[in-house]
This record gives C-alpha cells, sequence and structure tokens, in this order.
C-alpha cells in the first residue's frame, strides 16, 4: 500500500489536470462561486506550497534541533540556523515583509553575499577558461575561435575592434548570426529532446511502469 | 614562453582584479552601440505606446544577478515613466521581489526630482511576490485581483490604486507587454507556455542568451536587453547614462584578460609540445 496510494493518487491528479487543459468545457467550467475550476485549482497550488513550507519549517526544526540536543558537530551552526529562522518568522509575522527589522538582515547579509558569490564566479572562470581552452584538436579549436567571436561581440571593446559597418557587420554582426542561427538549431533540438524524455519519463510514471520516485520497497 | 602553460591563479585573479577595478575608478569611455536585433525593439516597444498604456515587469532574479539585471530594470522603468506609459511590477523570485521595489523607488526619486510624474499606485504599482509559482500566474491572467489575495506590496487593496483597479486581467486590451528580468528558472517558460498570445520582451543575463535567442528567432520573444551590455545599451537609448554604461570599460578589459590568458596559455601549450617532441626525437 505505501506504493499504490501515492501511485493512484498521482495518477488522478494527472488525468485530472490533463483534462483540464484538454477538454474546452473544463477549461472555461466556471464554479458557483464564479471562479474558474482550472483557477481555483491554481489557488490549490498556493496552498500546497505554504503548506510545502510549514513542513519544511519543520522538518529543519526537527532535524536541527536534533543536531543541538545532541551537540553533533558543528552544532553551533544548526543553532545559529534555527535562531534566524525563528527571528525572521517572527518579525515578518509582527511586522510584515517589508518592515524595516526584517528586510536588514535581506539587505544586510543576504544580498551581499549572493552578490559576492556570484561575482567571485568572473574569476573562477578566468582560470577556468585559460587552464581548459587548450586547441588540442580541431574541434576544440572552432570552439575557441566562436567563444572569441562571441565574447568581443557582446563588449564594446570588440566594436572599436572590428565595428558593425564593416565587414559581416563586425564582431557583434558575426555574434548575433552564431546565436541566431547554430546556437538557435542547437538549442532547439536539446529542447525538443528534453521535452520528450521529460513525456516518457512521465508516461512512464503515470503508467506505473516507473516508481522509483515512491521509494524503496 | 613556455611557462605560460601554467601561469599561476593567483597571477591570474590580480590580473583580473586590476582590470575590472581600474575602469570602474577611471572610466574609459569606449563607445557604445545599440544593437538592433535585441535591444532596439525593447525600446521601440516602449516608444511605440500611448502614454496611460499598461505594461508589467517580472522580476525573476535574486541577488547574484542583480548587478546585470538592476541597471536594465532600472533604465526601463525610466523611460516608462518619462513616457507616460504605466508599470505594474510582479515577481516570480522571492527574494528578487525586495530588490525589485528598492530599484523602482531609487529611480521614482530621480524622476520626481526632474519633475516627472512617477506616483506609486497611479502611474506605477508594485505587487511582488505571490507563492504558488506558474500555476498562479496564470491564474492572474483570467482574475489578477483574486490571484494576488487582492493586497500589493505594501498589503494595500487593489481598489486603493487607481492603476491597479483597472487591472482586472491580463487579457491583450489591458496589458500591452510583458517584460521578464530573468536569471533562471522559474522565468520566462511561464510567458512562453502560458501567455503565448501576449507581446513578451526578456531582460536576461548575459549567461543565460544562448538560450533565448532561438525564442527570438520564433518571434516568441519581440526583444531582448542581454546583461550588462543590455542595459548600458538601454540607459544610452535613453539618454540616461548609468551603472550599466559605467561597467561596460571594466567587462571590456575583463573580456580581453579572459582572451589574452587563453592564447597565451595555447602559445605555451604549443611550445611545450613542440619542445617535448624535439627531446623526444
Amino acid at each position: 500500500m505505501r506504493k499504490e496510494v501515492p501511485f493512484i493518487i498521482s495518477l488522478v491528479f494527472a488525468v485530472w489536470r490533463f483534462c483540464l487543459e484538454a477538454f474546452d468545457k473544463m477549461y472555461n467550467y466556471k464554479l458557483p462561486s464564479g471562479d474558474l475550476l482550472r483557477n481555483a485549482s491554481a489557488y490549490a497550488m498556493t496552498f500546497l506550497m505554504c503548506g510545502a513550507a510549514l513542513l519544511g519549517t519543520l522538518n529543519l526544526l526537527r532535524i536541527h534541533g536534533n543536531n543541538i540536543r545532541r551537540r553533533r558537530a558543528n552544532w553551533i551552526f544548526s543553532a545559529y540556523l534555527l535562531a534566524l529562522l525563528i527571528w525572521q518568522i517572527a518579525i515578518g509575522i509582527a511586522t510584515s515583509h517589508t518592515g524595516a527589522i526584517y528586510k536588514w538582515p535581506y539587505d544586510a547579509a543576504y544580498l551581499p553575499l549572493d552578490a559576492t558569490m556570484f561575482s567571485l564566479l568572473a574569476f573562477y572562470i578566468a582560470s577556468a577558461a585559460y587552464r581548459a581552452f587548450r586547441v588540442r584538436n580541431i574541434d576544440a579549436a572552432v570552439m575557441l575561435v566562436v567563444a572569441f567571436l562571441v565574447m568581443l561581440g557582446n563588449v564594446p571593446i570588440g566594436q572599436a575592434v572590428w565595428g558593425r559597418t564593416a565587414f559581416l557587420g563586425g564582431f557583434e554582426g558575426v555574434k548575433n548570426w552564431i546565436l541566431r542561427v547554430p546556437n538557435a538549431a542547437g538549442n532547439r533540438a536539446l529542447t525538443l529532446g528534453i521535452f520528450l524524455g521529460i513525456m516518457a519519463t512521465q508516461s512512464r510514471m503515470l503508467l506505473g511502469i516507473e516508481r522509483r520516485h515512491l521509494g524503496q520497497d | 614562453m613556455e611557462r605560460f602553460d601554467q601561469i599561476n591563479p593567483r597571477v591570474i585573479y590580480l590580473l583580473l582584479a586590476v582590470f575590472l577595478v581600474f575602469p570602474v575608478l577611471k572610466p574609459i569611455g569606449m563607445p557604445i552601440s545599440i544593437d538592433p536585433q535585441l535591444t532596439q525593439p525593447v525600446f521601440n516597444w516602449i516608444e511605440g505606446l500611448k502614454p496611460g498604456d499598461i505594461v508589467i515587469f517580472d522580476v525573476a532574479y535574486g541577488g547574484g544577478s542583480d548587478s546585470e539585471l538592476g541597471p536594465q530594470l532600472k533604465a526601463w522603468f525610466y523611460h516608462c515613466m518619462r513616457k507616460g506609459v504605466k508599470v505594474v511590477g510582479v515577481a516570480q523570485w522571492d527574494t528578487g521581489a525586495p530588490l525589485a521595489y528598492t530599484a523602482v523607488k531609487e529611480v521614482v526619486a530621480v524622476l520626481e526630482s526632474k519633475g516627472i510624474s512617477a506616483k506609486e499606485g497611479t502611474d506605477w504599482a508594485y505587487v511582488g511576490y505571490k507563492a504558488g509559482g506558474a500555476t498562479v500566474f496564470r491564474a492572474m491572467q483570467d482574475d489578477f485581483w483574486k490571484a494576488c489575495g487582492n493586497t500589493d506590496w505594501n498589503q494595500k487593496n487593489f481598489s486603493q490604486s487607481p492603476l491597479l483597479a483597472q487591472v482586472k486581467k491580463w487579457d491583450k486590451a489591458t496589458i500591452k507587454g510583458f517584460i521578464c528580468y530573468s536569471a533562471g528558472s522559474p522565468g520566462i517558460p511561464t510567458y512562453t507556455t502560458y501567455f503565448p498570445d501576449q507581446d513578451l520582451y526578456v531582460g536576461d543575463v548575459a549567461v543565460q542568451v544562448a538560450g533565448t535567442s532561438n525564442l527570438l528567432r520564433a518571434g516568441q520573444v519581440k526583444g531582448i536587453l542581454a546583461g550588462l551590455a543590455g542595459a548600458a545599451q538601454y540607459e544610452k537609448l535613453v539618454g540616461v547614462p548609468g551603472l550599466g554604461v559605467k561597467l561596460m570599460d571594466a567587462q571590456s578589459l575583463g573580456h580581453l584578460v579572459v582572451i589574452l590568458l587563453v592564447v597565451l596559455g595555447n602559445v605555451g601549450y604549443r611550445l611545450k609540445m613542440r619542445a617535448g617532441k624535439k627531446r623526444a626525437a
């Protein structure tokens, strides 16, 4: 039953959602409240997300609470996490998400840390590009040339060296052609492949062939 | 020369830091040209609207992408207000919602100092993040008020805002286009999947442009602001140089450093290979 019940629930909801999209009468069906049926199910999604947030919070409290109680390695970070979590929830409820106290950790800690993490990527990418871009064969040479063209097509220095009014539209013209033609073709092929893969996996899950997501026996 | 094959990472980091910081402190002023296929259509979209028309911007980014998408949003919002176009802001990312509100408020201060009307609730409104993902965005299409719980970013009722009072649903008669400032998922697919009839423009992080270009060619996206370069170009089009223009010199030199490093690395690699072959012979 551990696998059958979740399978039946997911199958029922998948069929329900499919019918909602596939049949006009269901798509445009109005409830007595005046809401469209499909929108009412969208609000159910909001409810589910809020429920998931609550479950996630309870799970964090349980796991990190245990870390603290049993004084596991690095338990102090668990204490730090829970203190901040409870503080933000309490302040958020008391003052709303636009309150100055609630926003302070976001402005003073989250944003600078997030921006710093991404800024460091520039250095890692420079170092990785230097190490990885070695012309060992013709494929690597093509990739290197294309990378140079797109990079220079993106910045003013490329315009200064080979401008738009020059042959082939300069670096920018070549970059745009690469993005719009070979890149678009490759991307579409990838997108279609991914879509077909998702469809196949979903079909297997709905037909009960694929059951690994329901857990081990 | 063979030593170019193994430059110390510390030297690479230092070199890049110098070339990134120097032009920020002392701008070189490299010429910025407008991309006719990516940036110009976004500008033309707003230019082609009448005062009073309503557009929607969507915040689908967080703090890590703010340096690229923040300047884009600011320049675009400035353009809308100057043109008298009404703007409604929503957010698909909870982490980016406060960022965009702050950015818009900064532009409002500049606009007001120049005597341009930018009154919250009348000229622009900000709804922010609403939990529920793409399905709730889809519900906004039919009943914007109900899907948003009838409260904006500051917990004010929609009926208190003359602008939001006009936006009951996201049909083409009411909304004259969307721009999604996107750094990942959820983002652009929400619109290409659920709002295929609407005119969609994208403010994209540079790394994502390759993936959005096929949508541009297919007509699913009408224009793209591509990374910081897109912001700089839009600032130039609007005639208000800001952070985008200022940082383009740094980005230019950063790109140049990476190219030089790769070239040097390959020269070193080739020479080392040749020396190795000679020794073997």
